[in-house]
């Protein structure tokens, strides 16, 4: 059976981002700075393999606590205990004139498991706060704090974990809907699992099947960074003359900045938010002419590799041909054919920056500067998606990031160096497995390390 | 041709990951082009297979056209019709076990062949990459090739051997071998090695003296040789050939099968994995939201307070302005019992108010009640700085008693 929390708290304090951010869904709610922006009560079921595990009710915020506080001191009520004096208030039509946003509030109180009650640390506990915890506690349901916009500086959390101890509410949970951390995520279900002893296994399973979800999401968005940086390393324009005209460069800088602006929407999606979250500014395409590193002894050598892969292909195209001319010569043809298929893949790269040298044309490619910008930026995108809270209204702007040691841009030069002679990695269709090669576990081991980093 | 369930969940669940909240086509509309891209991959692997088929009823006859005075040579027959099958075998068994068969250029062509018939057919470029995604890649892909490459050259050799076997029926021919270089003795050993499989599956084959009289130089042959050499020619290409190669074509069958449906599952497990989340209102606004037109006259901004007159702050939690410094500062109104106290006093007085926040019902309810004795309202921040006067013109607050104080 699924737990039912009701989130509530004082209007505009972010209830409804946080279900938002629960649920990684922007959609959810209206958000506004200004206050009753919520006015309804809405229940989201959160379901998973087909099995509700968590019901959150969103209600109404609070604005009057310390009027509807009073009627408890009205003389009929007075004697009666907080549970009655809840029901009464809950459906006393001499109250909905002032309190029919609480009213809907108080009316959830008997149907939730656990009260969700969010303070927003960036102001101090004043007394109509403290009263919307009184009210609260006459629901003899249990509590828990979530102490949100916890990292932003300065707060009130220490004024506030005085107040909620004085109330015995010790087991608060630290929270941001704009900064996100798993680790806050997984506090308050641990907070639950103390709770709710009886739904431990299934708060676990919850816990790993988030853990899990959010290790899929940076798997999939690193992937699709390694996708676009190989993209980008092997892709080749040939110019129309030995001199790279504006519009050759034009439509190379375009190409590159259209894998950018691919990746980041593949991020967006990944991480479910929308494409006015990301501003994206034009890269400074730092093109350059190509030339072939022959020399290079890694490079040859994996050609050696491929020359095996690509024979058997090659035998298949030089039977097809040659059995049309003639079938006495068919073995071979056929052998002929698999030594062609294997010098195709070995030439492959060489082929066009031969012909075009015998056209006297220039190739245009992806330069070791832009590459290292686009792996930082790549980088601290999928960092900041990784932790922006899906109530965040601020798009974040992807500015050229912090600049690399001398050291690291070494490594990496040397990296896209390397990568930029694999034109055959060059693939449109970025569903399909990049080759287990050392390069490209190289370059995944990059990207790791500069989200660890941050 | 009818697509299964599970296919249709999966093409729908690879589109909507490929193209996201984008896609928006009919779901019949998918359905049939997929189904068009289907039938059309199929039409071209068994145009292909046929084609290899017709190459090999016309490989066998060329090659028995080299015959000089009805005598064939066995292993120049043997060499044509299993030669090139062997190399090619090889050579895919080696680029297998490479492990990069997936990135051949094989591979490339037809996927992109396969986009550009999609492109005269009409059907959209997102259904060919859901097609290549479903059916072609990676594992499947690997499997699918290796499948029609098998088949393709199980097509070439049994056209191969139904044409030997119709020009064996229809002519009398010599079987005879040759050699310069190796001496009779490796040529023995040599046919009867081919001769083991044939002969375990209980076809003649031929003895040392059956070989010894078939060289180029001894007499005409007897009846019952001829016939021996022909069976074991042809039961090598069938055994050596078809078999093989019908073998592997129907293993890269089963594995491309097995591959394509643990693909289909994957992507449907991973559906039925998915976190998802449903909403339901439960408690309707039935009020409406009277939003009330911000004021535009424009605060009148004070730097300084005057000096003797009684200072509130209203919701206040930050430290104490400091205009208030020299000024006869009270108290702050933070809790029902301070807004009792305040509204028991007589006192003219002034209230200092946070409009970083925005206003609430329960903080106008109480300043409409202090609205008797408190002269002037002071703003302190900007964000909500019009909701604050508006409201409070609302609620009968004279525009010169709210004042704007810079600090």
């Amino acid at each position: 059976m699924a737990i039912s929390l009701l989130i509530v708290g004082h209007a505009n304090t972010g209830k409804t981002s946080l279900i938002r951010t629960l649920m990684r869904d922007q959609q959810f709610g209206a958000i506004d700075n200004r206050s009753g922006t919520t006015r309804h009560v809405e229940r989201i079921d959160l379901i998973i393999d087909k099995k509700p595990i968590l019901h959150l009710i969103d209600t109404p915020g609070f604005e009057d606590s310390i009027g509807l506080w009073q009627t408890r001191k009205y003389e009929a009520q007075a004697h009666e205990s907080g549970h009655n004096w809840l029901s009464y208030a809950a459906n006393a039509p001499e109250l909905t004139l002032h309190f029919e946003q609480e009213q809907k509030i108080l009316k959830q109180l008997s149907n939730c498991d656990i009260i969700l009650y969010v303070i927003d640390l960036r102001y101090g506990p004043l007394g109509k706060y403290l009263d919307e915890i009184d009210i609260l506690t006459c629901a003899n349901k249990p509590i828990v704090p979530i102490l949100n916009f916890c990292h932003v500086q300065p707060n009130y959390a220490r004024e506030w974990q005085q107040c909620l101890a004085e109330r015995q509410l010790h087991a608060h949970v630290r929270f941001d809907t704009v900064a996100f951390f798993f680790s806050d995520e997984r506090k308050l279900y641990q907070t639950l699992q103390s709770l709710m002893p009886d739904h431990y296994d299934q708060l676990n399973n919850l816990i790993k099947r988030r853990e899990f979800d959010a290790e899929q999401r940076l798997k999939k968005a690193q992937h699709a960074l390694m996708h676009m940086l190989v993209n980008s390393a092997t892709y080749q324009l040939p110019c129309r003359s030995a001199k790279p005209q504006p519009s050759d460069i034009q439509q190379f800088e375009d190409h590159i900045r259209s894998l950018e602006q691919h990746f980041v929407a593949h991020c967006l999606d990944i991480y479910t938010f929308q494409t006015s979250d990301v501003v994206l500014r034009g890269l400074a395409i730092n093109g350059s002419q190509w030339q072939q590193d022959i020399f290079d002894a890694d490079t040859l050598k994996n050609w050696g590799i491929q020359t095996t892969t690509v024979a058997a292909t090659g035998a298949a195209i030089g039977a097809s041909i040659d059995i049309l001319s003639a079938g006495l010569t068919l073995g071979t043809a056929t052998t002929l054919g698999a030594l062609i298929g294997a010098s195709w893949q070995t030439g492959q790269s060489f082929k066009s920056s031969i012909i075009n040298k015998l056209r006297n044309r220039a190739i245009l490619a992806t330069g070791s500067a832009t590459l290292i910008t686009l792996l930082y930026r790549g980088a601290e995108l999928i960092n900041h998606l990784h932790h922006r809270g899906h109530a965040t209204q601020q798009a974040f702007t992807i500015e050229d990031a912090k600049p690399p040691t001398k050291e690291e841009i070494a490594r990496y030069s040397q990296l896209f160096k390397k990568l930029a002679q694999r034109t055959e990695w060059n693939q449109e269709d970025t569903s399909q497995e990049l080759p287990n090669h050392s390069l490209i576990k190289q370059l995944q081991e990059e990207i790791i390390r500069l989200n660890d980093r941050d | 041709m009818s697509l299964s369930a599970n296919e249709k969940t999966a093409l729908f669940e690879t589109l909507r990951r490929n193209d996201g909240a984008h896609f928006k086509l009919d779901q019949d509309q998918i359905i049939k082009q997929y189904t068009q891209l289907l039938y059309a991959a199929n039409s071209i692997q068994w145009g292909l297979i046929a084609l290899f088929l017709l190459l090999g009823l016309m490989a066998a006859p060329l090659a028995f056209d080299n015959s000089i005075n009805q005598k064939l040579n066995i292993f120049w027959l043997l060499g044509v019709l299993l030669g090139a099958h062997f190399v090619s075998l090889g050579l895919w068994v080696l680029s297998f076990f490479a492990g990069q068969h997936r990135h051949s250029y094989l591979r490339t062509t037809m996927t992109a062949g396969l986009k550009r018939g999609a492109k005269w057919m009409q059907i959209p470029n997102i259904i060919v990459e859901a097609f290549i995604q479903i059916r072609f890649a990676n594992t499947c892909g690997k499997w699918f090739l290796s499948r029609l490459m098998h088949s393709m050259w199980g097509a070439y050799l049994i056209g191969g051997l139904v044409s030997a076997l119709f020009f064996l029926l229809t002519h009398q021919v010599h079987f005879i071998w040759e050699t310069t270089l190796l001496t009779e003795q490796s040529f023995a050993t040599l046919t009867q090695f081919f001769s083991i499989v044939p002969a375990a599956l209980g076809l003649t084959v031929p003895t040392l003296q059956d070989i010894s009289q078939s060289r180029l130089d001894q007499a005409a042959q007897p009846e019952a040789m001829r016939r021996m050499w022909a069976v074991w020619v042809l039961g090598c290409v069938l055994i050596y050939g078809v078999f093989i190669r019908l073998a592997l074509a129907g293993l890269s069958h089963l594995y491309w099968l097995t591959t394509t449906r643990k693909r289909i599952k994957t992507v449907i497990s991973d559906i039925n994995r998915q976190t998802i989340h449903h909403t339901t209102i439960i408690d309707p606004d039935t009020l409406t939201k009277e939003n009330d037109e911000p004021s535009n006259t424009p605060l009148k901004r004070v730097t300084h307070l005057p000096l003797n007159e009684t200072y509130y702050l209203f919701e206040w939690t930050k430290p104490i302005p400091l205009a208030l410094a020299a000024t006869r500062y009270s108290d702050t109104i933070n809790s029902a019992h301070d807004q009792q106290q305040y509204l028991r006093s007589s006192e003219p007085s002034n209230m200092i108010i946070d409009s970083t926040v925005s206003p609430d019902r329960g903080s106008l309810r109480f300043l409409k009640q202090a609205n008797t004795t408190c002269q002037t309202y002071y703003m302190i921040g900007s964000p909500f700085q019009k909701d604050w006067q508006t409201a409070l013109l609302k609620e009968g607050v004279l525009a010169n008693n709210i004042l704007e104080l810079v600090e």
